[in-house]
């Protein structure tokens, strides 16, 4: 009777390492990994394009959440929309120069705009916590 | 005998003392069970200046204040930062704890937000 309970006990304590290793390993770092990933390929990426938004005389971010992953911009045209990973996202502390030149100016949204990227409003991604 | 016994008491009170204070002189917040350093209420959250391509990098900032400007400006903050906006983006919670003075107790507060 104890040795089929000692039995028991360890095939329950097999079963419960095998279910976490392989939770573990579908995860396969998860949510930090996603996020060390956004964090390399946005380093060095600016978060707005060449076009400014003639209301504010600059581009204008739009705070979406940090949970966000991708963002859908569409225009005229073959393809008329595209999905494109949302890198950018706020972060501490101060970055330094809030203005960097380069060889063009920026340029207004035209008259007649054929992609919604020439209205100079571009989304980045809220912190993720208050440190 | 009187004074020395005296003495050993007060040596002993100057311990305990210690002892109290000084893990509270560094308290720490702790976030998600590794600690972090205190937040700070002057700070805000930015995107550096990037450029883009051919054209000149513009930076941001989350909130509108406040601005790093020197110490003789005066200055806007946020005093209690679970209230803070972009804390209500996503569905999440955090654990504040803090060391509540030489007493040696803490608090420990529980945020969620949904």
């Amino acid at each position: 009777m104890l040795t089929s309970k000692f039995i028991l006990c360890g095939r329950i304590l097999m079963a419960a390492i095998v279910v976490v290793s392989v939770m573990e390993a579908v995860q396969a770092g998860g949510h930090h990994a996603t996020e060390k990933r956004y964090f390399l390929r946005g380093r060095n990426k600016s978060w707005h394009s060449g076009w400014y938004n003639p209301a504010a005389g600059r581009p204008v971010p739009l705070v979406v959440p940090p949970t966000a992953e991708f963002v859908s911009e569409y225009s005229w045209g073959v393809p008329s929309s595209r999905v494109m990973p949302l890198y950018p996202q706020y972060r501490k502390p101060f970055p330094g120069p809030g203005y960097v030149p380069g060889e063009r100016r920026l340029m207004p949204t035209p008259d007649q705009p054929s992609d919604t990227v020439q209205f100079g409003i571009h989304a980045i991604r809220g912190p993720w916590g208050t440190y | 005998m009187g004074v020395r016994r005296s003495l050993r008491a007060v040596l002993g009170g100057l311990v305990v003392s210690a002892g109290l204070i000084g893990p509270a002189a560094q308290a720490n917040p702790i976030n998600g069970g590794v600690e972090a350093p205190t937040p700070d209420v002057f700070s805000n959250y930015y995107h550096p200046a990037n450029r883009a391509g051919a054209y000149p990098g513009v930076g941001a900032q989350l909130y509108v204040s406040p601005r790093p400007v020197p110490a003789r400006v005066g200055h806007t903050w946020v005093t209690y930062p679970p209230f803070m906006p972009h804390e209500f983006l996503y569905q999440h919670k955090r654990r504040y704890i803090r060391c509540s003075g030489a007493t040696g107790m803490r608090t420990d507060v529980r945020a969620y937000w949904w």
